[in-house]
Formats: C-alpha cells, sequence, structure tokens
C-alpha cells in the first residue's frame, strides 16, 4: 500500500506541476492551455538528444528549461495574443491545434518511440524500512513541492500580485496602469518552464512518448480544476491526490479503469464543491 | 492646458454616446465634470483611459495626442484613474493593492517605500492595515486606499469615477479635504459626480447632457446660482 | 434606442430572460422574415441537389457527402448547446456513441432500424438531461471537465461492457436497407432526409422564443454568473435536446460505419466535433453543415500523410482561427454580427450601469 501511495505521490508530482503551469497561465493570461504538455514534451525531446549525444546532464536540463520557457513565450507572442478579445473558444481551439500539430511534429522528427531523460541518479534504489524508493522518486517529489513553493513564493511578490490582479479584473488592472501583455509573455514563459520541469522529471523517471502527452495534459487539466483554476495549493494538492487515486486504482482495480475512475472523483469533487475544493480559502492558499 | 478633448465622439458598437464632448483641463485645476445618470460620464471616463476608441474629435494630454496609446501606456504618461467601483482588488491585500499604483512606472525600491510613507502620512488609517484582505476594508476605507494607490503612480492628472460612490457625507467631506491637500501637492483632478457636493473643492465644473457638455462654469457660480436646478429640470 | 443608456438605465438586473428577450425580438423579427424567403428557397435547391447525389456521385464521394451529413446532425446538437445555450459541454462524443452502439444493439434484439432512431435519441437525451442536471450549476471550465469526465466514462463503460457491446473490439451493425435501393445510395436517403428534419426543426425552434431565451440565458450567464430556476430549466433543455439529436447523429453514424468500437469516440471525434461548431460559427443556424464539410474534407484530404496528417490538420486549424476568429460563417455574418454586437454592449453598459448606481 504505501508503495503504491509512493508511485501516487510521483506521478501526481508531474499532474500537479502540469496544473500548475496551466493555472498560471490561466490566472495571468486567461488562456486555457491544451497544448502545455506538448511544449514540455518538445523542450524534453530537446534535452534527450543533446543527453544521448553526449552533453552532459546538467547543460542539458538547463537548455530544455529554457527551450520550454522560449517556445511558451513565442507562441503568446506570434498566436495567441491577438486572439484574446475573441473569448475562450478560439483560444481553446488554437491552443488544441496546436498540441496536435507541436505532437505530430515531435512524431514526424524523432519518432514515437518511448524516450527517457537519464539523470546520473537513474535506476538507484534507496531501502526505507522495507519500502523500494528509487532516487528518481526522490527527486521527483521534492522537485514538485519546492516547485509549488517557488509558485506560490512568486505570487506573493510584486509582480504576482499583479497577476493576481490581472486575474480578479483584467481591465481595472489595465487602467490603473498594470500591464498585462508583458505579464501575459511572463507567465507564459513560467508556464513553459514549469510544463517542461514536469515532462523532464517524468522523463528521468521512466518514459515519455508523443502518446504519454495526451493523458498527462488531462490530469493536468482535472488537477487544476480541483483548485479552481485558481489556487495554487488546491491544484497541487489536487494533483497529488489525483495521482495516489489513479495509482491505487491501477493496483487494486484495473489500469483500463483509472483514467475513468480518476475522472469521476473529479466530478464528485466538483459536484460538492462547484468551483474546486478549496475554494473560499483562496485568499490564503494563492 | 494639460488635457485637451475637442469634439469627441464614441460609443459602443454602433451606438453612440457621446455626441461631441468639449473640455480642457489646465495644470493644478480640480474640474468636475457634472451629469444624471446615463448621460455619457463613464463613457467619457472610458475614453480617456483608452477602454473605448475616439471615433472623432481628438483627446491631448499634456500637447500629444492619445488616439493610440494603451491604458497601461496613458497611466505611464501620468494619466490615471481611479476606476469606476473603486476598483480594488479583493483578493490582494492592502499592501499589495497599494503596490499595484507603481505598477506603470519604474521607481527604485527605495523611492517606492519613500512615497508609501508619504501617502500613508495622508491616510494613516491604511498604515496598520496593510498586511490585512483589502475585502476587510470598509467602504470609506477602500475608497482612500484607490486614492492612496493612485497616488503612488505620482499622476500629473488623476481621473477619479464618483468619489462619492455609495459613501456617507462626512467621509465623502474628509476626502474631497484630502483631493483639495494633494492638488497643493500637484495633482490634477478630473472628477466625474452625480452630486453637487463635489463643486465645493472644485474650480470649475462641466455639466453634462444626452453625451455633450452643456454648461461650462466656475464652481462657486454655480453652487450660487439657480442654473444647476434648472439644468438638471430642464 | 437613440439613447438606450438613459432607456435601460431604469431596469436592474432581471433575472427572467423574457424581460432580455424583448429588446432583442424588436432587432432580429423584421429582418428575419425578409431574408427568410430567398434561404428557404436556397435550401429547397440545395436540397434537391442533394437528392440526386447517389445517382452522380462515385461511392467514395457518396460516403464523404453521407459522413458530412451525419457530422452536421451531430454538430447541430453540438452547437444547440455550445454556441446557442454557451455551455461547454464534452460528453458530446459519448452521447453520439450511444446513438451508434444503441441503435446496433436494438436491431440485434430485432427492433427495426428506423424505430432505433426516436429510442437512442431518447434515451441519449435522457441521459444528457441526467449529466447536465447536476453540471448545469457549474460554469466555463468546470463544466467542461466534468462534462468531459462523464463523457470519458461512458466511453470507458462501452469498452468493459463486453457481453453487450462487444468490448474493445467493436460491434457489427446490421445495415437497413429501404426496399428496392442498394445499400449505400439507401444509408444515405435516410441520413439525408433525418438531416433535413433535424435542420428543418432546430431551425424552427431557434428563430422562435426558445433561440432567443437560449442566448438571453447565455449572455446573463455571462453577466451574472448566478442563474434563476427558469434560466436552469433552459440550459437541461439545451442539453437534453443535444443529447438526443447526437444519438440520432449516432445512430445514422453507426449505419454508414457497418462497425463500431469505442476508440471512435474518444477525443478524436471530440476535437473534430468542436472544430466543425468553431468553424461553422458558434450559434449560427447553417454553420453545422458548413463546419461539418470543412472537417470531413480536411480529414479525407490529409488521410495518406501520415505524420504530416495530423501537422496539416493542427496547423489548417491555427490558421482558420487566427484569420477567422468567428468562425467561417463568421465571413457572412459580419455585417449582421457587428450591429448586434453592438446593441448587446450596449444593453450591457447600460445595465452595468443601472446596477452600479441603483
Amino acid at each position: 500500500m504505501l508503495q503504491t501511495v509512493l508511485s501516487g505521490l510521483e506521478s501526481g508530482s508531474w499532474f500537479a506541476l502540469l496544473g500548475l503551469a496551466i493555472v498560471v497561465v490561466m490566472k495571468a493570461a486567461d488562456v486555457p492551455n491544451f497544448a502545455m504538455a506538448e511544449i514540455g514534451l518538445v523542450a524534453t525531446y530537446v534535452g534527450t538528444v543533446l543527453n544521448a549525444a553526449g552533453i552532459s546532464f546538467w547543460p542539458a536540463v538547463v537548455v530544455t528549461l529554457v527551450i520550454g520557457t522560449l517556445l511558451a513565450i513565442v507562441i503568446d507572442l506570434a498566436l495567441m495574443r491577438k486572439l484574446a478579445k475573441h473569448g475562450h473558444f478560439p483560444l481553446l481551439l488554437m491552443t488544441i491545434g496546436l498540441s496536435l500539430a507541436l505532437n505530430a511534429l515531435i512524431g514526424l522528427i524523432w519518432g514515437h518511440e518511448p524516450r527517457s531523460f537519464t539523470a546520473p541518479w537513474s535506476g538507484n534504489h534507496l531501502d526505507v524500512g522495507g519500502l523500494d524508493v528509487s532516487w528518481a522518486q526522490v527527486v521527483t517529489i521534492v522537485v514538485g513541492a519546492l516547485g509549488a513553493i517557488g509558485i506560490t513564493a512568486f505570487f506573493r511578490s510584486p509582480m504576482g500580485a499583479q497577476m493576481r490582479a490581472v486575474a480578479e479584473n483584467r481591465e481595472t488592472a489595465r487602467l490603473i496602469g498594470v500591464n498585462a501583455g508583458r505579464l501575459s509573455a511572463i507567465a507564459w514563459g513560467l508556464g513553459g518552464l514549469i510544463a517542461s520541469t514536469a515532462v523532464m522529471l517524468q522523463a528521468q523517471s521512466t518514459l515519455v512518448s508523443t502518446h504519454s502527452a495526451a493523458s498527462l495534459i488531462i490530469y493536468g487539466f482535472v488537477a487544476a480544476t480541483m483548485g479552481g483554476f485558481v489556487s495554487l495549493f488546491g491544484t497541487f494538492a489536487g494533483g497529488l491526490a489525483l495521482g495516489i487515486i489513479q495509482q491505487v486504482v491501477g493496483t487494486y482495480i484495473s489500469t483500463s479503469a483509472q483514467f475513468a475512475v480518476a475522472l469521476l472523483a473529479v466530478f464528485l469533487v466538483l459536484m460538492l464543491r462547484p468551483g474546486g475544493f478549496t475554494k473560499g480559502m483562496r485568499l490564503r492558499d494563492v | 492646458m494639460l488635457l485637451e478633448i475637442e469634439d469627441a465622439r464614441t460609443g459602443y458598437g454602433r451606438l453612440e454616446v457621446l455626441h461631441g464632448v468639449s473640455l480642457n483641463v489646465a495644470e493644478g485645476e480640480i474640474i468636475t465634470v457634472l451629469g444624471p445618470n446615463g448621460t455619457g460620464k463613464t463613457t467619457l471616463m472610458r475614453l480617456l483611459s483608452g477602454v473605448v476608441p475616439l471615433w472623432s474629435g481628438r483627446v491631448r494630454f499634456d500637447g500629444s495626442d492619445l488616439l493610440k496609446a494603451t491604458p497601461e501606456k496613458r497611466a505611464s504618461l501620468g494619466l490615471c484613474q481611479l476606476p469606476e467601483g473603486r476598483g480594488i482588488f479583493q483578493t490582494l491585500t492592502v499592501g499589495e493593492n497599494l503596490h499595484l499604483g507603481t505598477a506603470s512606472r519604474r521607481a527604485s525600491a527605495a523611492r517606492v517605500r519613500a512615497d508609501r510613507d508619504r501617502v500613508l502620512g495622508v491616510f494613516p488609517e491604511l498604515a496598520g492595515r496593510l498586511t490585512a484582505s483589502a475585502s476587510s476594508l470598509s467602504g470609506g476605507q477602500q475608497q482612500m486606499l484607490a486614492l492612496a494607490r493612485a497616488m503612488m503612480g505620482r499622476p500629473r492628472l488623476l481621473l477619479i469615477d464618483e468619489l462619492s460612490f455609495g459613501l456617507a457625507p462626512r467621509i465623502v467631506h474628509d476626502l474631497f479635504e484630502v483631493v483639495r491637500e494633494l492638488r497643493d501637492d500637484g495633482v490634477t483632478f478630473l472628477i466625474v459626480e452625480q452630486q453637487a457636493s463635489a463643486l465645493r473643492v472644485s474650480d470649475r465644473t462641466y455639466v453634462m447632457r444626452n453625451g455633450r457638455n452643456e454648461l461650462d462654469r466656475a464652481s462657486a457660480d454655480l453652487l450660487a446660482s439657480d442654473e444647476l436646478v434648472a439644468s438638471y429640470l430642464r | 434606442m437613440s439613447e438606450p443608456g438613459r432607456a435601460t438605465a431604469t431596469t436592474t438586473h432581471t433575472e427572467d430572460p423574457t424581460m432580455v428577450t424583448a429588446g432583442a425580438e424588436a432587432v432580429t423579427e423584421p429582418s428575419a422574415h425578409a431574408v427568410g424567403r430567398t434561404k428557404g428557397l436556397v435550401a429547397v435547391v440545395a436540397l434537391l441537389l442533394l437528392f440526386a447525389a447517389p445517382f452522380v456521385l462515385n461511392s467514395y464521394l457518396l460516403f464523404v457527402l453521407n459522413l458530412t451529413l451525419v457530422y452536421a446532425v451531430a454538430t447541430l446538437g453540438f452547437n444547440l448547446l455550445v454556441g446557442w445555450s454557451g455551455q461547454i459541454g464534452l460528453a458530446h462524443a459519448a452521447l453520439f456513441a450511444i446513438g451508434a452502439y444503441g441503435s446496433a444493439i436494438a436491431m440485434e434484439q430485432g427492433v427495426p432500424f428506423l424505430v432505433t432512431i426516436p429510442l437512442v435519441g431518447l434515451a441519449a437525451g435522457g441521459l444528457a438531461v441526467l449529466i447536465g442536471f447536476p453540471a448545469i450549476r457549474l460554469t466555463g471550465f468546470f463544466l467542461a471537465i466534468a462534462t468531459l469526465a462523464l463523457g470519458m466514462a461512458i466511453v470507458e463503460l462501452l469498452k468493459g461492457a463486453r457481453a453487450v457491446t462487444g468490448g474493445g473490439g467493436g460491434l457489427n451493425v446490421e445495415v437497413f436497407t429501404l426496399p428496392g435501393i442498394n445499400g449505400s445510395a439507401s444509408t444515405y436517403f435516410v441520413t439525408l432526409a433525418v438531416a433535413a428534419v433535424a435542420f428543418f426543426l432546430v431551425r424552427r425552434s431557434l428563430i422562435g422564443r426558445f433561440g432567443r431565451t437560449l442566448q438571453a440565458v447565455r449572455h446573463l450567464g455571462q453577466l451574472s454568473g448566478s442563474l434563476g430556476v427558469s434560466a436552469l430549466r433552459y440550459r437541461l433543455i439545451a442539453f437534453g435536446l443535444s443529447g438526443f439529436i447526437a444519438a440520432v447523429a449516432g445512430s445514422l453514424y453507426g449505419q454508414l460505419q457497418t462497425f463500431v468500437f469505442p476508440a471512435m469516440f474518444e477525443m478524436n471525434l471530440l476535437v473534430p466535433m468542436l472544430v466543425m461548431v468553431f468553424v461553422g460559427g458558434a450559434g449560427s443556424h447553417w454553420g453545422p453543415l458548413i463546419g461539418a464539410a470543412f472537417a470531413v474534407v480536411l480529414i479525407e484530404l490529409f488521410q495518406d500523410l501520415g505524420d504530416l496528417q495530423a501537422i496539416a490538420y493542427g496547423v489548417v486549424l491555427m490558421v482558420a482561427i487566427a484569420v477567422l476568429p468567428g468562425g467561417l460563417v463568421s465571413l457572412f455574418a459580419t455585417f449582421r454580427d457587428s450591429r448586434l454586437v453592438g446593441r448587446l454592449l450596449a444593453r450591457r453598459t447600460a445595465s452595468e450601469r443601472s446596477e452600479v448606481r441603483a
């Protein structure tokens, strides 16, 4: 059971981070980004290629993160910005179109075989009181938690406060001089950074491919929904809970039911707490 | 002239709301725009802050055309606004709201701190509540916060949409006193109001009706005459 | 309407949709009648042309046309929900699946195909109301995610219920043929007839009070976020109707494909469905037909491109959105829309103002 919970926390950390990436973009740029997983995947694939070409681990990580960040900013500036005034629907479809195109592009350039991002600690395990803990799991869970803390801290900074102001009322924020366009680019960049981190964490522990992006983005959105698309804490906790549910169902019921049960759990949460399960505590959570 | 508006027309979609408004504001003045509900006062504010586009006519701030400037650009030029309904962000703390006022300008942390201390000197009530949620403030305190936040941007011209909105007369009186103090510090004001109480502090008043400005008088004269009552009844 | 700011300034925000529609009625009524007659004529001519298609087209083109009509019907229902009532309910592909599976299974039990059409419609309509009942309290993304979850759960259920559905392996569909007409032509005629009836009925109802109320409910929902009981009822009706139409289209789809399996009804169907609604223009009357044609042509055109197919698909979608954010139909409706939007905006600012100052 503990072993299952541990795996759940690991995959939950990926979901939580991706959910956070989605929420960050949602808050500051008001875009539901379905291409987030693919942005992270593109960056991670570049990283694995560099890694395979003999570039050492840490420089490859840095390049991966930079590419994820820049790609997201370019997407915001080139595609999203001028669509904003037409509402959510075109934006939503644009990110869907983007995710299709990016996914196929990855397949075209690098193929559809699963890949991994080999880290110096890959394959090493710890024995914690009979519990088999891999270093990859430790790294994922720790980085996930640190990432969540870092994003929370960012949203408490003056720039983060501006983003929250934009999230609460975009027009008023602009009236008092907040540069919403610049913030939107920064939020996209931050989202790309977090998404690349999430996919990279997944890749250093298991395999990623063009097929893994689809379920990752759904789980990410589910985590974001649990936080009401607003609360960072709710999203993080939601992602972890989702990971645990998914692993428990996979171990004790069936792996084919994982998806449906996780989604039904979300449906229940939404029914009981429309607006996310941390609604009402938003102010302290952000 | 700090602000010149000549025959400005604008509206929403195909619907014209302002049918040619002309007014000007000199540096250091306090100007009131008075008028009943639905005469286009808020649309005038939206035009000046760049939310609705100018259809025809001219709007100049400090001698340059404002045609293409975005709201945030206007703020950085010193044309700041205290939006309708105060525009206080309820999910932010008082201090964060205050700090938002500096979003439009580049300033060192030390200068921001100095500005904050100066502004808090004007509004001592806010000083003790910086870490509290803005939603915990009373209506009057929120309006103070909105004014204080606008001051953090070091505005040259401050546009105020209904300073008196929803506040007790006593509080409105105090806020207008603050406006007068700030004017002495070099800020120019354009205040849109429904209530004539603003006339006591303002230098000149424009009366708006049906998307046009009808009267332009020294506020003191307007208060003393029957013209105001007459223009409202018409 | 020369001074709507003043005219509406005294009316406060209302939860009664009829009060809001009173204004819209005056706007749409005169033009709708004048344009309606020519449009009706065009529709009849188009129908005659479509009727002749099996005698002219080869079997592949007939299949493509048939598929377009099936998707058009499905999109008609989706557009009713997403475009007209403004609810992004994403269980549509699953309800479509219910139609395809339900019709096939009922036929196995000896129910004639034409009878299964209304049957699966009622079943899916009821199911959609059940989904909608808890979901309509949600808005925006929460509604989207909740309905997406339920839709996926339905498809998982189809995979799981092997005894009835054949599980992931799929199910053969018994093909219904009209007496004296060959198989694919017969399937096509049935599709054409159902599509014509569906478009006629939906258009009739949307032009009237029902359509205006739906739109009013949608705009009210965006403005206030909280809705009265009657508005919630209309949102539910939209759910039920869209489910009914989805299943009807699904039953036709089963006839066309002659074989159904769960993977047909996952994201790879839902995404094109969203595209069809968008390209056709959310909230338009004939948009579903245009959207379906666009999507089917795109899918068929890029069929043999392999990996390039998905890239082409994504890129074409992106370009379409970037060039025409309001959908293809917006090209034709630019003029009408600008006027409508203008009035809506005017009404909105007027009511905002009255809300603040009342």
